[in-house]
C-alpha cells in the first residue's frame, strides 16, 4: 500500500467531512474563475481595437459613453438627433457648400444610423446600403464597410435593401430567434407578414404593460446577414429614408408628450405653444419648423389677454379628459406621409432639410484626420460631437469595469482564504479525531515527517480537487452568464478558454490549502506515541 | 536484545520525582520467548514502549544486535557506580549492534519498523482498512516494498484467509487480533512485544491467540516478549520474569 493510496483511504473514511470542505473549496475557486473569466472576456469586447471605423457623430448633448454603447452595441437609448445635412457635408465628393466645412481629406467612408423603432423588442436601425458595401444605387463599392478591422457584413440569403424602399435586411441572431425568413412573392403583404416575411415596425421600444404603437408601413425582408458574433446580429436593418416615410416621426414627440399631459394641442394659444412644450420638457429649438407650422397654423392669436397668462394656466386651459381607452383602439391608422414616385421608391412628406440621424459612422484616412475630426467638432462645427469608440470603450473599462472587477477578485480572494480556513478546521478537527490512528501509525514505523507529509497532502490534495471542480464550475457559470449576456446585447464570451492566470490560482490554492494543512499537521507530529496508544 | 543500566523517571505534577524504571541488565538472547509479569502500575508498558523506541530512557543501553556481541558491552554505569548519561558515554558497542538510545527519532521509528513488531491489548487496527490492508500497511513503513504473498501466508496460518477483505467491524474480538498478530509479523521482525495480547479475550480465543503468537515467532525466529498477568499464559512460556524482582524502581 503507497502513500498515496494511504491518503485517499483516509479520505474516504471520513467522505463527509471530506466533500463538504472540498465544496467551499470548490465555491471559492468558481467563483473567483468565474471573475477571471468575465472579466477577460468584458475587456475582449469592450476594450476592442479593431473597429473598422474611427469615428461616431453624435449628438454633443450625450456622453461619448452613452453615444458608444448606442451605436456599437445597441444598448442604452439614442441621447438624440444631429441634422442629415451634417452627413451630406462630411459624404460630399463635390466642393463643400458656401460656410461648410470640407470634408474630403478627412473623410474615406461614412454611414448614417437611426434608431427609435423596434420589431418584438429587437432594434430597427435605418442606415444605408454603404453599411453592407453597396452604393446608393445597390451597386458593390470598391473598399466595402468594415464593422470590425478587415471584417464586412455578408449576405447568408438574399440582398441588401433598395434605398427608397420598404425592404429589410435582418440580422442572423434575429432571423433564427425570431424565424424571419425572405419576403415570398407568391404570397399576399398579409400573409408574408404573418409567416415571417415582412414586418411592420413598433414606435420605440415600449415596455411590457405598454400598449405597443405599430407604424403602418411593413417592410420586406430582402436579405439575411451572416454572423458577426457582434451585436449588430440582434438588429434589423431597414433603409434610413424609409423611416422618414412614418407619419407619427413627423411630430411625434409633441404628439407623445402632449398625449401623456391630455393637452389638446388645438386649445393652446398661437405663439405659446413654445412656452408650454418648454414646460414639458421639450426644447423648442429642436422641434422643426414645418412641425410647428401643423399645430399653431390652425389657431391665430386670440388677443393680447394670453400674452400675459401663466403657462400653467394655459396647460390648465388646454387639458382635457383622457380619452377613454376605446376611443383609442378606434382610432383607425396613421394617414400616410408619404408617396411613391413612378420608379416605387419612396419620397417621404417630410422635407430632407428636417431629416435627422441618431449618429454617423466614419472612417477617415487615419490617425492624423481622425484627430483631426475630433477638433473640426470640438471647436467649430458645434453640430454634433465627435468621439472615438475605442478611446471611449477603453476609458469606460479601465475607469468602471476595471476597478469593479479588481474588488470582486479581491473578494474572491478573501472566499478563498476562508475555504482555506476551512481546509484548516476540517483537517485539525480530523486530526484531533485520528490521534490514536496516528500514533498506531507511528507505532508501525511512520515517523513524525512522514505523518506530516501525509496530512499535507491529504489537504494538498483536497485543495487539487476543490480547485480543479471549482475551475469547471465557474466556466460553467461563465456559459452562463455568456448566455445571459447574448440575449442582452447578442455578444456571447469565450468561456471555454483556460488562460495561465486560472492555472496560476489553482497552483496557488493548492499552496494555500497545503499550508493550510500545515497547521493540523504539526498537531499529528506533536502527537504521542505512548499516550495515545494506551489512550483507548 | 541487551538492556543495560536502564533508567526512566516520571516527574509527578506537584514537582516529585517518581522512579519507573530501574533496570541494570536484562538480556534476551534470539528466538527466545518469555513472559514478563508485574503488578498493575509496575511499569510493564513503559518498559516496552522504551524497548520499542516509543519512549527514550533518562540514561542507558538498549542495545539490538548479536547477543555475544551485546554481551562484551560493560555495565559502565554500574562500574563507575554513578547513572552515566548514555549521550556521553563513548561508544563502546561493537560493529554490527546497534544503541536504539543513540538513534535519532526518526531513525528509531525506521528501526521499529523494519524489526519490532507490536501487538497491543486492544488490536489498534485502522477502522477504514481490510485485514489484507492492515497487514500491509504494516509493511509500510520498511523501506522495503510490500510483500503480499507474505501478507496472504500470514493471514492465512491465523485462520483468517477467507476474511481477507473485511474490515475490522466485520471481525470478531478474537479475530481482530488474530489480524493484530498478523500484522506485527508482517515484516518478518527480530523482536514481538505483546502488551496483554489476550487481555481482552474469551479464555479459548487467548489460548488460540498466543498459540498463533508462539508458532509465528518460532517461524520467522523471533524473540518474544510478553507481558501478561494471566497465569495461564505465562506458565506456558519457557522464562518468565517478574518486574517487580528485576526493577529496582519497584522495591
Amino acid at each position: 500500500m503507497n502513500h498515496f493510496q494511504l491518503v485517499l483511504k483516509q479520505m474516504r473514511q471520513r467522505a463527509l467531512g471530506t466533500w463538504l470542505t472540498i465544496f467551499s473549496v470548490l465555491l471559492g475557486v468558481a467563483m473567483a474563475v468565474a471573475i477571471l473569466i468575465i472579466h477577460r472576456e468584458a475587456q475582449n469586447i469592450f476594450v476592442q481595437r479593431d473597429f473598422g471605423y474611427d469615428i461616431l457623430l453624435g449628438p454633443s448633448k450625450g456622453s461619448p459613453l452613452q453615444l458608444t454603447l448606442n451605436t456599437v452595441y445597441h444598448m442604452d437609448a439614442s441621447p438624440g438627433v444631429i441634422p442629415y445635412e451634417l452627413f451630406e457635408d462630411i459624404t460630399r465628393k463635390t466642393a463643400p457648400l458656401p460656410g461648410h466645412a470640407d470634408y474630403r481629406q478627412l473623410v474615406k467612408q461614412a454611414v448614417p444610423f437611426m434608431v427609435g423603432d423596434s420589431f418584438r423588442g429587437r432594434r430597427i436601425v435605418g442606415t444605408s446600403p454603404a453599411m453592407f458595401g453597396f452604393d446608393d444605387a445597390g451597386k458593390p463599392g470598391k473598399s466595402p464597410w468594415q464593422y470590425r478591422e478587415n471584417k464586412s457584413y455578408q449576405f447568408a440569403q438574399g440582398r441588401v435593401f433598395g434605398l427608397k424602399k420598404f425592404e429589410a435586411v435582418v440580422g442572423s441572431d434575429v432571423a433564427a430567434t425570431l424565424h424571419l425568413h425572405l419576403y415570398d412573392d407568391k404570397l399576399t403583404p398579409e400573409e408574408n407578414e404573418a409567416q415571417g416575411g415582412a414586418f411592420r415596425a413598433t414606435h420605440g421600444m415600449p415596455g411590457p404593460n405598454e400598449k405597443p404603437d405599430i407604424h403602418k408601413p411593413r417592410w420586406k425582408i430582402v436579405g439575411i446577414l451572416a454572423p458577426t458574433h457582434t451585436a449588430n446580429d440582434r438588429v434589423l436593418f431597414v433603409p434610413f429614408v424609409s423611416l422618414y416615410a412614418i407619419a407619427e416621426h413627423e411630430g411625434g414627440m409633441i404628439d407623445q408628450a402632449l398625449l401623456r399631459a391630455n393637452i389638446d394641442p388645438n386649445r393652446i394659444p398661437a405663439g405659446r405653444l413654445d412656452d408650454v412644450l418648454q414646460s414639458l420638457g421639450i426644447d423648442p429649438k429642436q422641434v422643426p419648423a414645418s412641425i410647428k407650422k401643423k399645430f399653431n397654423m390652425q389657431h391665430p392669436a386670440t388677443g393680447p389677454s394670453v400674452e400675459g397668462k401663466d403657462v400653467s394656466a394655459l396647460i390648465k386651459d388646454a387639458t382635457v379628459a383622457p380619452a377613454p381607452v376605446a376611443a383609442e383602439e378606434d382610432e383607425g391608422e396613421d394617414p400616410d406621409a408619404y408617396h411613391l414616385d413612378s420608379k416605387g421608391d419612396i419620397i417621404p412628406d417630410l422635407p430632407s432639410d428636417e431629416w435627422a440621424l441618431s449618429a454617423i459612422m466614419v472612417k477617415t484616412f487615419g490617425s492624423f484626420q481622425q484627430a483631426s475630426m475630433q477638433y473640426t467638432f470640438k471647436v467649430i462645427d458645434d453640430r454634433a460631437a465627435a468621439v472615438n469608440p475605442a478611446d471611449v470603450m477603453r476609458e469606460f473599462f479601465n475607469t468602471f469595469l476595471s476597478s469593479s472587477t479588481t474588488i470582486l477578485l479581491i473578494i474572491s480572494v478573501l472566499v478563498i482564504v476562508v475555504a482555506a480556513v476551512g481546509i484548516l478546521v476540517s483537517i485539525y478537527n480530523s486530526v484531533t479525531a485520528r490521534k490514536k490512528e496516528i500514533a498506531i501509525l507511528r507505532a508501525l514505523g511512520a515517523t513524525r515527517n512522514r505523518v506530516l507529509v501525509l496530512i499535507c497532502v491529504e489537504a494538498a490534495f483536497i485543495g487539487l480537487f476543490g480547485g480543479l471542480l471549482g475551475l469547471l464550475v465557474g466556466h460553467g457559470l461563465a456559459a452562463v452568464g455568456s448566455g445571459f449576456l447574448n440575449s442582452l446585447i447578442g455578444q456571447s464570451i469565450n468561456w471555454f478558454l483556460v488562460d495561465r492566470f486560472e492555472l496560476l490560482y489553482l497552483f496557488g490554492v493548492t499552496i494555500l490549502a497545503t499550508l493550510a494543512g500545515l497547521v493540523p499537521a504539526l498537531s499529528a507530529y506533536r502527537t504521542s506515541v505512548a499516550t495515545n496508544l494506551v489512550a483507548g | 536484545m541487551d538492556l543495560i543500566e536502564l533508567k526512566k523517571r516520571y516527574v509527578g505534577p506537584d514537582g516529585s520525582v517518581v522512579p519507573v524504571i530501574d533496570i541494570s541488565r536484562f538480556t534476551l538472547a534470539a528466538g527466545e520467548q518469555v513472559a514478563l509479569v508485574g503488578s498493575s502500575g509496575s511499569g510493564k508498558t513503559t518498559l516496552l514502549h522504551m524497548i520499542a523506541g516509543i519512549l527514550t530512557p533518562d540514561s542507558g543501553r538498549i542495545l539490538y544486535g548479536d547477543a555475544a556481541a551485546t554481551a562484551t558491552v560493560p555495565n559502565t554505569a554500574a562500574a563507575a557506580g554513578n547513572t552515566l548519561d548514555y549521550r556521553s558515554a563513548p561508544a563502546a558497542i561493537p560493529p554490527g549492534v546497534v544503541d536504539l538510545c543513540r538513534l535519532s527519532e526518526a531513525d528509531r521509528d525506521v528501526f521499529r519498523g523494519a524489526n519490532i513488531g507490536y501487538i497491543f491489548q486492544t488490536h489498534h487496527l485502522l477502522p477504514g482498512f481490510t485485514a489484507l490492508e492492515n497487514v500491509l500497511l504494516g509493511m509500510s513503513f520498511t523501506g522495503r516494498s510490500p510483500d503480499p504473498a507474505w501478507a496472504k501466508h500470514l493471514l492465512q496460518e491465523v485462520g483468517l484467509g477467507e476474511r481477507l477483505h473485511y474490515k475490522p467491524d466485520k471481525l470478531s474480538v478474537g479475530q481482530q487480533q488474530r489480524v493484530a498478530v498478523a500484522r506485527a509479523l508482517a515484516n518478518r521482525p527480530k523482536l514481538v512485544l505483546a502488551d496483554e495480547p489476550t487481555g481482552a479475550l474469551d479464555p479459548a480465543s487467548a489460548q488460540q491467540v498466543l498459540e498463533l503468537i508462539r508458532k509465528l515467532c518460532t517461524e520467522v525466529n523471533a524473540s518474544l516478549l510478553i507481558v501478561s498477568h494471566d497465569p495461564h499464559i505465562t506458565q506456558q512460556l519457557p522464562r518468565v520474569v517478574d518486574l517487580k524482582e528485576l526493577n529496582k524502581a519497584s522495591k
